[in-house]
């Protein structure tokens, strides 16, 4: 069996990196850490959501004996046990897994990475590098990142302005949400007298094959202003592919009159990607935005396995912005606040729609030991919404537990509405070592 | 990882350095009283010389009146005189590389901090100086005024002079002061000119006492080493000991930017 492409570029990249630095090698200082996790989840409808163990590896280290090292690498690596997984129980992943060499005034990085663009938290238009594990949609957005193999060059220029680039060659989908967490209106839904589903055939998709057409790139230039308590603006320009398929469903009919299988069609939208986002501090406040028009174009033909093509279907051009303001209350939470705007113009048959949300979150350490959360994101466009308060708490250095909700509210068929069922508990422990 | 509550005080940095500079003052070495009146103490202390930079770690242990602990270890970097900072956390795990960035310039204070877990730097703002600094007894306000620059919120007098001497002085907040407290106790050894323990105290009530407890000699300069705040009410108390001092030496001025902070 062939290996995948991510897999044979990872070392090559390395070595190369490894070569850059070469001159360092005699000193080499690293640490190995990790951490032993737990969790458990039930939903409210009874259903074991979760119910893991794992432990992750991280060894890290520099190179060079300066004041500041010549280079720097990190190598993460996770095993999973979760006997609900609607998959394998047992998972490995390769988190990130890269170096970076300082060379002057720019870093570059190759390897496994993870890149974070953009200023605000809740939903992030411009932070389109990686794709995202969903198998968890509502989770912590920034532990939802795959750490993906990519090429990155940091320059820091005079004036305050920094130049990120990244060239990623291999596309890697997202991991998409369990059966639980897909709407029923994906399906075909009333069906002709006489007609019959009878199965769901493996999907087919039109994934971006590893060829030199279809390497993704972006760069974000950032200017640090000396304004008010401190500012930044960026641009962010980027070329590449959804990490979230474009769906369409097949009714096939088989040998049996009347007898549909459904054939589920994925299409992987190549886009480009134009945005800006800011911070500013004002005052006892700071402001944040982000907004980016998404230009969809046309992904290429499904091959089907008895020979021939289809059509992979395609989304649309999006445009999304957000706007948010956080604080510190005196001898209280932290508060932020945040407005998002989703916009998808018209196409693939559907009318353009949008989408108002807003995410009020508050974040209070009462002492040293506890930690507590409530964030809740509601829809103004379909009164739909999710309330999720969680709390931590550190036992001894490294020991902390977690115990958090996730309690969905709405309609039938509204966004957050439709995933009422699978509001649930989950508890947590981990030491990290 | 515990929430990343950002560090949102202008002051926090500035107030650590506090700890490591503002209070590292010259050892004297008088056995008679040399001083006659407040304003003469907190003149001296004001007029002995800190380092123009320094670098040290610090072990920070949280304990509760149950006796049970939480450390933090950072690394510190100070330079231009206390108006740039930079720490990093070391341990535990789970907070390692987090870390923050203040610099001021021009009378306006930029602070960045780094939560790896984020992957990115984030901007905050100036915040509240009552906050707990990393969930201690030790409040931005509090890690500020120690660095001797309490007389601009305070009016001193002399209360009395202990055998040593040391010098006990009774500060009151002014009318402006931005202080939380309105009372200060402080007692201030003369061969030190460090202020051994402190007494913050509000609407007539004890709150917290500070007590130093080690000082040590590096390149000249009489340092703290070792700093002990005590919530009154709970009995929680938490200690700050400084290590691995490293003074008056060039730090590259790429220290206090948003990439080293990163790296």
């Amino acid at each position: 069996m062939p290996r995948p492409a991510r897999d044979r570029f990872l070392p090559l990249a390395l070595a190369a990196l490894l070569a850059l630095t070469g001159s360092g090698l005699a000193q080499v200082s690293y640490q190995l850490g990790g951490e032993l996790s737990a969790g458990f989840g039930v939903a409210f409808d009874g259903a074991v959501t979760v119910a893991a163990a794992g432990v992750d590896l991280r060894l890290d280290g520099e190179v060079g004996s300066g004041f500041f090292p010549d280079a720097v690498f990190v190598i993460e690596g996770q095993v999973v046990y979760d006997a609900a997984s609607e998959a394998a129980p047992l998972s490995a992943r390769l988190g990130r897994a890269y170096a970076t060499a300082f060379l002057g005034d720019v870093d570059l990085s190759v390897g496994n990475q993870v890149v974070s663009w953009g200023s605000v938290d809740v939903l992030n238009p411009v932070d389109v590098v990686n794709p995202r594990d969903l198998s968890y949609p509502v989770a912590d957005p920034a532990s939802q990142k795959l750490a993906t193999p990519m090429l990155r060059a940091v320059a820091h220029a005079p004036g305050g302005v920094t130049l990120d680039a990244v060239l990623v060659p291999v596309f890697v989908p997202s991991t998409l949400p369990g059966a639980r967490w897909l709407p029923e209106g994906q399906l075909p839904g009333e069906l002709p007298p006489g007609v019959t589903i009878v199965g769901i055939a493996d999907p087919l998709e039109a994934r971006p094959a590893f060829e030199v057409g279809n390497v993704q790139f972006g760069l974000r230039a950032t200017l640090d202003l000396d304004l008010l308590g401190g500012a930044d603006v960026s641009a962010v320009y980027y070329r590449g592919f959804r990490h979230l398929p474009a769906f369409a469903f097949l009714p096939v009919p088989t040998e049996a009159p009347g007898a549909l299988v459904i054939q589920p069609l994925l299409g992987y939208d190549p886009v480009q990607l134009l945005g800006a986002d800011f911070s500013a501090v004002v005052g006892q406040f700071v402001l944040r935005g982000e907004a980016a028009y998404t230009f969809t174009g046309t992904p290429g033909n499904i091959a089907l396995p008895g020979g021939g093509e289809l059509p992979a279907p395609v989304g649309v051009d999006t445009f999304e912005a957000v706007l948010g303001a956080e604080t510190n209350v005196p001898g209280g939470p932290y508060l932020s606040f945040n407005a998002t705007w989703q916009h998808a113009a018209a196409g693939a048959g559907a009318p353009a729609s949008d989408r108002f949300a807003t995410a009020l979150a508050a974040t209070y350490e009462p002492n040293a030991r506890t930690g507590l959360d409530v964030a809740w994101l509601h829809s103004w466009s379909d009164g739909s919404g999710l309330v999720r308060p969680s709390l931590s708490y550190t036992f001894a250095d490294g020991l902390t537990g977690t115990a958090e909700a996730a309690i969905f509210y709405g309609g039938d068929g509204s966004e957050y509405g439709a995933w009422r069922d699978n509001s649930q508990l989950r508890v947590g422990m981990a030491f990290a070592f | 990882m515990p929430h990343p509550t950002p560090p949102t005080h202008s002051g926090r940095a500035r107030g650590l350095v506090a700890l490591a500079l503002g209070l590292s003052l010259a050892l004297g070495s008088a056995s008679a009283q040399r001083y006659a009146t407040a304003q003469e103490v907190t003149d001296a202390m004001a007029e002995l010389a800190a380092p123009a930079t320094s670098v040290a770690t610090m072990t920070m242990t949280i304990t509760s009146a149950a006796g049970h602990s939480l450390t933090r270890e950072m690394q510190l970097w100070t330079a231009n005189e206390g108006r740039s900072q930079l720490i990093k956390f070391l341990a535990p795990a789970d907070v390692r590389g987090s870390g923050f960035l203040s610099v001021e310039e021009a009378g306006t204070t930029q602070t960045l901090i780094y939560l790896p877990a984020l992957g990115r730097t984030r901007r905050v703002a100036g915040g509240q100086q009552q906050d707990a600094f990393f969930g201690s007894d030790f409040s931005y306000e509090e890690i500020s005024s120690l660095g001797g620059d309490y007389t601009d919120d305070f009016d001193a007098e002399l209360l009395e002079v202990k055998a040593g001497p040391v010098y006990v002085l009774e500060a009151t907040a002014k009318a402006d002061a931005g202080s939380s407290y309105d009372r200060l106790v402080i007692e201030v050894p003369e061969s030190t000119l460090i202020p051994s323990r402190v007494e913050f105290h509000r609407g007539g009530e004890l709150v917290k006492v500070l007590t130093i407890t080690g000082t040590s000699e590096v390149n000249g300069y009489r340092l703290p080493t070792e700093i002990r705040m005590e919530t009154v009410a709970t009995g929680s108390f938490t200690t700050i000991v400084q290590s691995d001092y490293t003074v008056d030496e060039e730090i590259p001025a790429e220290v206090f930017t948003e990439r080293f902070l990163q790296r």
